[in-house]
């Protein structure tokens, strides 16, 4: 087995758009909310897995370039129109160690874009949580 | 405007019976192809449901990034749905390169006669 690491090329593509060269940090959370079905007599809570929640939150370097980030970005918060986030753990081709973290249909819930003091890099991030209709965090492979 | 495909009948239709989509300018049987101008959301709700497919446009890359896997300049085809086409657009991503079809030009009205005045 190899170990991912080190963490130095990962794919970055938001609505077809390769932001890979202006991202530097990834965020990917797949979860479901905890529901507690406890009952007497039980002496721990037990819970069991209710609605999921998946969202990706990319970090990026501003860059206010024709076709970079903050073009490709600004568009989608004001928008309702569900797009494609896709990040893989490099920058090559999905495959079974290379697979694809997709939500198919997502929304841009938080734009930051501009995010710092003097002296700092211009450092934003963008989250992108499921949609309407979305069904969540898939894993492509091929 | 934009082209579609009618694929599929809707869910729960009988397999027994023809399905014709009914449009103002006529109808539509599985594997017809018909122009129409569908907002963003009636689109999507229609690909959704699988009962359009939506066929190719021609688009160009105008930035020097790669969008759906083509660089600067390449003109590509590719089935976009409106809303992700429009947001590309309006960032300066992307831009149409097919020809929208003519609009018909509307006819001239005839040209009026004028009256003669009466002479007393």
């Amino acid at each position: 087995m190899a170990i991912l690491g080190p963490f130095t090329n990962a794919y970055v593509l938001v609505n077809g758009v390769d932001l890979s060269s202006d991202a530097r940090g990834v965020h990917i959370t797949d979860s479901r909310n905890p529901v507690d079905v406890t009952t007497f007599g039980s002496s721990y809570v037990q819970e069991t897995k209710g609605l999921g929640e998946a969202s990706i939150t990319v970090d990026f370097l501003q860059d206010y370039s024709s076709g970079k980030v903050h073009a490709t970005l600004q568009p989608l918060i004001g928008s309702t129109t569900p797009i494609t986030v896709e990040i893989r753990p490099t920058n090559s081709g999905r495959s079974a160690t290379n697979p694809g973290h997709v939500l198919a249909a997502c929304l841009l819930f938080t734009y930051a874009p501009l995010d710092g003091t003097i002296g700092d890099a211009a450092a934003m991030s963008a989250e992108f949580r499921n949609a309407p209709g979305g069904t969540g965090m898939t894993y492509p492979t091929s | 405007m934009r082209r579609y495909k009618v694929a599929n009948p809707p869910a729960g239709w009988p397999e027994t019976l023809p399905f014709h989509l009914s449009r103002p300018d006529g109808e539509y049987g599985i594997g017809d192809e018909f122009a129409a101008d569908l907002t963003a959301e009636d689109e999507l709700a229609n690909l959704n449901s699988g009962l359009l497919e939506l066929l190719p446009l021609q688009y160009k890359v105008l930035v020097d990034t790669t969008v759906h896997g083509h660089q600067q300049g390449d003109e590509f085809e590719l089935a976009l749905p409106l809303g992700q086409e429009q947001l590309l657009i309006a960032g300066g991503i992307l831009e149409r390169t097919d020809q929208p079809e003519p609009e018909p030009e509307p006819e001239a009205p005839a040209p009026k006669r004028a009256r003669k005045k009466k002479e007393d």
